[in-house]
């Protein structure tokens, strides 16, 4: 039981691992960047490359956030 | 003195007293350790450890630099808002490794970690006067701002120097009281004050001023578009963009009150949730504030004023109550800094440098000899502020371009057994000397498209440590090491009475 909660754990490191690094390019990496920083497309009253920057930092927080409550309940789960 | 000066300076009075209030009635050192003094004896919860690191987090700099960058050039200064989010990732990537190395091994340091780790005492004792080198212009460039702020928000009644000799006591007097604890604690009050005066103040701001969010972005467009770009239409390059966002996340682990405040923490499960609220409270925070300063480029009044466009704005919509409660915050997030910072290096100079040559030392000893080299280092400051010292803020960019170079030492230490003493120590000297020389040099900015020394240190410094780690047999104690992360349960901390 041990150690299947620390496999499924590593396949959530995975995973998030994955989602983060996209993120985290899609907001660094020049060439993507590039894509969003517009200022004459517009989305929910600002320019699309202000929504990206706000867009890409919660997603971070709230990947976070999912993280660690993924977390908890396979440790949870493994206790029980 | 005008009616103003008086509100302020009472409405500051009010805020010190209840900063003193709290310290006395809720800080008090349980005992006189080091354990104690340095990571507040292991006990804090969720909300304080949440509390300390957004407050560290939202820095002063945040409303004075960053803020009127904003209005200047627009996105750019808004790397900000990613770097924190980003930073809060690391924190908790860091998390485990971190907690439970230095609970079992009663680590009280950042360098302590780094002895645990390569039980090198040289690395150490470089890597301890290397993070007190460079972290210490910044010490005295935030004493130099909160003289600025009392000065500014006291509508000139309080001289730059008293006022930043009067803040800087104060935190002397908390931090001599009880070291980490006291900052957890007023860390906790400033981010409840702040966070209030933030989410309240600067949406009403945003919406009296410009009439709402997306107005102030219209009349932005037609006033300033390029200021709506990320590069200001190609006056940043996109390397640059990514450089300052990588600096700053990583770059926020440098700092060493940084694992002090993970340490203080009492399991690692309250810093991997502090870790997802704070990242939430930082991400909109920060962005509120950026925003606001995005449309400071809308009022010229407020772009004269430079430094201090925050409190022209607080003052014009809200008189001098909301200016002085704006500039408590301020002032509180620059002394969350300096609070945590001083006392981390107070304590590094007792058990990394002193104790080393001391090594039987009794704990209760310690304790005073960081208390008495607080003081030393607060005296030293608070001189060097008051000589208003030209280059003082170049040395300190220049600097943290070093800083960084800590980054790659730490990171291996913690998740590649292969890392040595060696890979760690040569990879560090090398990155920090090209780091340093790049920044000195005037063209070196500019050398590598936009990417910054500190990053062109770091890829040198990690090839270094690769290919020493590669190279040289793998240390002998890391196994023991890297098993106790393995086996350490953290389900023993949701339910520690089921799991007994």
């Amino acid at each position: 039981m041990k150690e299947q909660g620390k496999n499924k754990k590593k396949t959530l490191y995975i995973i998030f691992f994955v989602f983060f690094l996209v993120v985290f390019c899609s907001v660094t990496f020049g060439p993507i960047v590039r894509i969003f920083d517009r200022n004459d497309v517009w989305l929910i009253g600002m320019p699309l490359s202000q929504f990206w920057i706000l867009f890409t930092s919660l997603l971070i927080a709230l990947g976070i956030g999912a993280l660690y409550y993924i977390e908890s309940a396979i440790e949870k789960r493994r206790r029980s | 003195m005008t009616g103003s000066s008086l509100l302020s300076i009472l409405i500051l009075v009010i805020y010190f007293a209840v900063l003193t209030f709290f310290t006395v009635r809720s800080a008090r050192m349980k005992e006189k350790s080091m354990e104690e003094y340095a990571v507040a004896g292991r006990r804090f919860g969720m909300f304080f450890v949440m509390m300390t690191v957004v407050a560290t987090l939202l820095v002063g700099s945040t409303y004075t630099g960053w803020f009127v960058w904003a209005g200047a050039e627009g996105l750019i200064a808004h790397y900000d808002i990613i770097y924190v989010a980003a930073g809060y990732l690391v924190l908790y990537m860091f998390a485990k490794r971190v907690w439970v190395w230095g609970k079992k091994h009663n680590l009280l340091t950042q360098p302590d970690f780094i002895q645990l780790r390569y039980r090198s005492r040289p690395l150490t004792v470089i890597f301890s006067i290397l993070s007190v080198v460079i972290e210490a212009p910044w010490t005295i460039m935030e004493f130099a701002t909160l003289g600025f702020l009392a000065q500014a928000i006291t509508f000139g009644a309080i001289p730059k120097n008293v006022g930043m000799i009067i803040i800087v006591a104060f935190i002397l007097f908390y931090i001599y009281y009880s070291g980490m604890r006291a900052v957890i604690v007023t860390d906790l009050i400033q981010g409840i004050i702040s966070s209030l005066v933030i989410s309240v103040g600067l949406v009403f701001i945003i919406v009296k001023v410009f009439g709402g969010f997306s107005a102030m972005y219209q009349s932005l467009s037609q006033a300033a578009p390029e200021n709506l770009t990320i590069t200001m239409d190609g006056a940043y390059t996109y390397q640059y963009w990514s450089s300052i966002i990588i600096t700053g996340s990583l770059g926020l682990f440098a700092w060493a009150s940084m694992f002090n405040r993970i340490y203080a923490a009492k399991s690692v499960k309250t810093v991997k949730r502090a870790t997802w609220w704070g990242a939430i409270i930082t991400v909109v925070f920060s962005a509120l504030v950026l925003i606001l300063g995005l449309g400071v480029k809308l009022l010229p009044e407020a772009m004269e004023a430079g430094e201090q466009a925050f409190f022209w704005i607080l003052n014009s919509v809200g008189g001098p109550i909301l200016m002085s409660l704006g500039g408590i915050v301020v002032i509180a997030a620059s002394m969350s800094l300096i609070d945590s910072v001083i006392t981390t290096h107070g304590v590094i100079i007792a058990e990394n440098l002193i104790k080393y040559a001391q090594p039987n030392l009794p704990s209760e000893r310690r304790v005073t000899i960081s208390r008495i080299a607080i003081v030393i280092y607060i005296v030293i400051a608070l001189v060097i502020a008051m000589l208003n010292l030209p280059n003082l803020a170049h040395i300190a960019i220049i600097l943290y371009e070093g800083l960084l170079q800590i980054v790659p030492v730490l990171l291996f230490a913690m998740f590649w057994k292969r890392s040595n003493k060696h890979a760690a120590l040569w990879g560090m000297l090398v990155g920090l000397a090209v780091a340093i020389v790049l920044a000195a040099l005037p063209t070196g900015w500019e050398m590598f498209g936009g990417w910054t020394p500190g990053i062109i240190g770091c890829l040198i410094n990690v090839v270094i440590h690769l290919i020493l780690g590669f190279a040289l047999k793998k240390e002998a104690h890391v196994d023991a090491l890297f098993a106790q992360i393995r086996d350490y349960d953290e389900a023993e901390e949701l339910e520690p009475a089921k799991a007994k």
